[in-house]
């Protein structure tokens, strides 16, 4: 199934971000898919080592009914990891409350910090920004800052490429 | 994770669901048990009502826990998986989404079991333990991994109607063995029929085939392209 008809060449260093902008049609998520491991290319290959890869899909799909707490915990326990209250208090996630009677941007919220569990290789974000109000996105920025510091290396796809563009080592338009 | 896949699985209404139909399937038991005729003939046609009533669970059970089990495995290939699957591995997920649907199935064959064992010693005077129907569930949980192997390598979340059909061929099967009376065909695909005669030796090659089914489930997973 071609999606795209676009030729990739670049290489990801470990603890570099990378910014990925494009009109709609141009192939981030495709790429993004290709990185995963999700789809292979119709040409080519992508040489990958083994890594714990995070990833944030363009649309966070949860199972309803579940309390977002015990969903966090049980997340946590897969992904072997220490759940960060901080942070979730940093998105103001609700914790009390079941994942159906969340809004979109309270599961984007949800997704992001599920996808920052953990300690991973790479993070990856398709269109982390998607539902989120204006404060929630400088929250996001602000807390990618603060992994760019620590060396967490992070690919993200966004329609809004100025707002990541402080805190990217590579810029890849589409 | 097999925790995580119990809450994909088990939320809310779905929950009710799944009882809902275990209680159906209790219910007909116990309305296949006869329990309302008188004790005296129950007790004077004691091996005929005993043989009616194991001829009746091998006919109805393998059909209703078919359909069981396509509720329980129909949405196993689920989106949010995709974000573990990329921090641990395909293989991962798969191996344990197979695990946790065995261990399902296990337990809810036990307990429908001993629900008959029970509820058919408590309200019938003719009912005797008997190993007859002890096959029949172990055949009955070769069978469902069969299926739980079938499923996982055949629905799609775009493709849920491809389980009817997998349960549609598998009720007619037994059928069209029974009339071929052909042992061919039970090696091609090895699920319960009333012919059934040497049971251990049809376990070891169920397992077999569970197995390869197991592996070709894994390998087809791996290559699988993952869009949306």
């Amino acid at each position: 199934m071609n999606y795209v008809d676009v030729t990739y060449d670049f290489k990801i260093e470990m603890g570099q971000s990378i910014l990925i902008s494009g009109e709609n049609g141009a192939g981030k998520s495709t790429l993004i898919r290709l990185i995963l491991g999700f789809i292979m290319p119709d040409e080519g290959k992508i040489i990958r080592k083994k890594l714990k890869i995070s990833y944030l899909p363009e649309h966070v799909l949860l199972p309803p009914f579940i309390k977002v707490k015990a969903y966090i915990e049980g997340f946590a326990k897969v992904k072997k990891a220490e759940i960060d209250w901080e942070l979730i208090d940093f998105f103001e996630i609700p914790l009390k409350k079941s994942i159906h009677q969340l809004s979109k941007g309270n599961i984007q919220k949800l997704g992001i910090v599920l996808a920052m569990l953990g300690s991973s290789d790479l993070l990856i974000f398709d269109e982390p920004l998607s539902g989120l109000d204006d404060m929630m996105k400088e929250r996001f920025v602000e807390h990618l800052k603060g992994l760019k510091k620590i060396g967490q290396g992070f690919i993200i796809s966004s329609h809004e490429p100025s707002r990541f563009l402080c805190v990217v080592d590579k810029h890849i338009n589409l | 994770m097999i925790q995580l896949i119990y809450m994909h699985l088990f939320y809310g209404r779905r929950r009710l669901v799944y009882i809902g139909f275990y209680a159906l399937m209790i219910i007909s038991i116990i309305f296949f048990g006869d329990v309302n005729e008188p004790k005296y003939v129950q007790i004077l046609d004691r091996v005929y009502y005993q043989e009616y009533f194991n001829l009746t669970m091998k006919t109805f059970l393998p059909m209703i826990f078919s359909i069981f089990m396509l509720m329980l495995v129909m949405d196993h290939d689920q989106k949010a998986f995709h974000m573990i699957e990329s921090y641990h591995s395909r293989f991962f997920v798969y191996s344990y989404k197979f695990i946790s649907y065995v261990t399902i199935t296990a337990f809810s064959l036990i307990l429908l079991y001993l629900f008959m064992i029970g509820f058919m010693t408590l309200l019938t005077p003719y009912y005797e333990l008997n190993m007859d129907l002890c096959h029949l569930f172990i055949h009955l949980y070769l069978d469902s991994i069969i299926l739980i192997s079938c499923f996982m390598i055949l629905i799609k979340k775009e493709h849920l109607n491809r389980g009817f059909i997998v349960i549609l061929i598998f009720l007619i099967y037994p059928m069209i063995t029974e009339s071929m009376n052909s042992k061919i065909m039970f090696y091609i695909l090895p699920i319960y029929t009333l012919e059934i005669q040497a049971n251990w030796l049809v376990y070891a090659y169920k397992i077999c085939y569970i197995c390869s089914g197991f592996l070709l489930g894994l390998l087809i997973n791996e290559r699988k392209q993952i869009y949306g």
